[in-house]
């Protein structure tokens, strides 16, 4: 399970830094396009199209199973508070599976969908400059598959009463504001 | 079952998923699949997966999201945003509750540079709480206070809820920023009064404050927060001026932090990491639920279930004015169990086309339902601001903070039914972009 559990956090890690690096992109080429419009009249080529397919995408999707990791996907737990801690432990177990389920669906869709993509070829135009559009339509397939897999070992860590997600430091220490010590 | 059926039963099922604490995205997801798949089957119902979540995702208005919040997260661990009360302090002390009427205006300088009640109610928590405390304020009126204001960074630009509500409804975002900003004064207004007609009517619960700060003192204080007010003017100047559109806005923002910060000595690593993170980790966390909420209201659509409530009201009454108590009364109830953003995104593809039919203004509607959904980020039980700020300050129960906040909800009541009654409040900035 542990071992597992270091994989799958890797890949995340990994997701989770190439997220980093297009909001910082996104933030750095967007002010220099702003900058050159304003100063020279000349943006820099390509802005709309590279932060509209290429950065947001990242953002959204590549984090994925990092906000999971940090169980901070919102849910309202307004009802189920009131349950006893064990009967909230068995309904959290299973709707790990749901969970686990729908991602695996929606991994599947959005894959045929980037591979279809790929096929076309699929590109877009900006003040005459071409931009291939498909690769980061991999971006969700991709981070849908690596949270399938987060919350498949959620829910047998829950079947075998594995303790392995009790751990409460932060799994990310270079994302955390504590170095990952106190969480 | 009649697509009518199928829609209400869907709706029916969501909100009990969402009760069970599925995660509300999981829940956006199901519960429209398996409904398109049993109206249409699995092809419309498969290709909506396919679809929705990149291109919606890929959207150059969604890209302000990230732009503002990094700006935001920038501000606040580098420490730009750390003078704001202490200045407002030296201004205000004298006043009656001097120091909670200092902590509404920090709370809405706050509010300035970030997009999130939360985050406003937790920075001001930190800070003014405690001095508050220090000064033998009433506990109840030291964290009501600020989890009240804390709801002013919703309203006031950027707004996170009202970039949503714009790209969902269609509504240009710089114009719902300043209808906000409008509503945010507001508010901010109204719970001044309250502080001080509390504090004067009852001054045991804010003892009189004896500090003295020449003219020199509160200009030093003064100048310690130009960068964060500087910040504000520049992003949004440019962003009402024409000059920038919101993510331009949002990203210059963001680089002007990290040069004030870097100015400052302020930049650390560290600092721009977590900021970093916190920024793709709100935008990945929100725009999950926003694709499911875009897959619901396919489903809303196709099954009718939109406009077969819209004729239901239609037939029960034409009037706005009930429609809007009818309003208020549904985003009470659901602001009390969900966030913000989650009770605006799921709720939209339903109320909106109703609205519409109503003829009720959309920009108007925008900010009103930010301003009722905020009033639910300190009620009873699921008050954000208030878990937030219990969590903070540590020593002040809950039900000491819900006491405290009683207050405030009415002067919010009061600013609702302002904006009702005339609604040139929330129109009369926006108009001005004309």
């Amino acid at each position: 399970m542990k071992p597992l559990l270091k994989i799958v956090d890797g890949i995340t890690l990994v997701l989770s830094i190439l997220a980093a690096l297009a909001v910082v992109v996104m933030m750095v080429q967007v002010t220099l396009d702003v900058v050159m419009e304003l100063l020279f009249n000349k943006p820099l080529p390509a802005t709309l199209t590279l932060v509209a397919k290429y950065y947001m995408p990242m953002v959204t999707f590549l984090p994925l199973a990092f906000v999971e990791r940090l169980n901070q996907h919102v849910a309202a737990d307004v009802v189920t508070q009131f349950m006893p801690l064990g009967g909230q432990r068995h309904l959290a177990g299973w709707i790990f599976l749901l969970s686990a389920l729908v991602c695996a669906l929606l991994t599947y869709a959005t894959w045929v969908e980037a591979v279809e993509k790929f096929h076309t070829g699929s590109f877009s135009m900006e003040r005459g400059m071409k931009v291939l559009t498909w690769p980061v339509r991999f971006a969700a397939p991709a981070s849908y598959a690596l949270l399938t897999l987060l919350f498949a070992l959620k829910f047998i860590a829950y079947i075998t009463r594995h303790a392995v997600f009790d751990d409460k430091r932060h799994p990310f220490p270079s994302f955390s504001a504590s170095g990952g010590k106190e969480e | 079952m009649t697509e009518v059926q199928i829609g209400l039963a869907g709706i029916g099922i969501l909100l009990a998923l969402i009760a069970m604490r599925v995660p509300i995205a999981i829940a956006l997801f199901t519960v429209p699949f398996i409904g398109i798949y049993a109206m249409f089957g699995w092809r419309p119902a498969f290709g909506a997966l396919k679809v929705i979540p990149f291109d919606f995702a890929a959207s150059w208005e969604l890209s302000s999201i990230p732009m503002f919040l990094l700006m935001g997260y920038l501000a606040y661990h580098s420490g730009i945003t750390a003078g704001l009360f202490d200045a407002a302090r030296v201004w205000l002390a004298r006043l009656p509750g001097g120091l909670a009427v200092a902590s509404i205006f920090g709370a809405s300088g706050f509010a300035a540079v970030t997009g999130s009640s939360v985050a406003t109610a937790a920075a001001m928590g930190r800070i003014a709480v405690p001095e508050m405390l220090k000064h033998g304020y009433d506990p109840r009126l030291a964290t009501g206070t600020v989890a009240a204001a804390g709801t002013i960074g919703a309203l006031i630009p950027p707004s996170i809820l009202l970039i949503l509500y714009g790209i969902i409804a269609e509504v240009p975002i710089n114009k719902l920023f300043l209808g906000g900003a409008g509503v945010g004064l507001l508010s901010a207004l109204a719970y001044v009064i309250l502080v001080i007609g509390w504090a004067t009517w009852k001054p045991e619960v804010a003892p009189r404050s004896h500090e003295k700060h020449s003219m020199r003192e509160k200009f030093t204080e003064l100048r310690k927060v130009t960068p964060a007010l500087l910040l504000a003017f520049l992003v949004f100047g440019g962003l009402f001026a024409g000059l920038f559109t919101p993510t331009e806005a949002g990203a210059v923002g963001a680089a002007l932090c990290v040069i004030i910060a870097a100015a400052q000595r302020k930049l650390t690593w560290r600092n721009f990491t977590v900021s970093v993170a916190e920024a793709f980790t709100t935008t990945s966390a929100l725009l999950f639920i926003v694709i499911g909420a875009n897959l619901l209201a396919r489903f809303v659509a196709l099954s009718g279930v939109d406009s077969y409530i819209s004729d239901l009201i239609a037939s029960m009454s034409t009037s706005t004015y009930l429609f809007l108590a009818g309003v208020v009364i549904i985003y009470l109830i659901l602001g009390m169990f969900l966030e913000p953003t989650g009770a605006m995104i799921i709720t939209l593809p339903i109320v909106l086309p109703v609205a519409a039919t109503l003829g009720v203004n959309e920009l108007w509607f925008g900010i009103f339902l930010a301003k009722l959904l905020e009033v639910g980020m300190i009620t009873p039980p699921i008050g954000l601001n208030v878990f937030v700020l219990n969590g903070v300050v540590g020593k002040v129960s809950l039900g000491q903070i819900f006491r405290g906040t009683a207050r405030f909800i009415g002067a919010d009541m009061v600013v609702l039914l302002l904006l009702v009654l005339m609604p040139g409040i929330v129109l009369f900035l926006p108009n001005l972009l004309n």
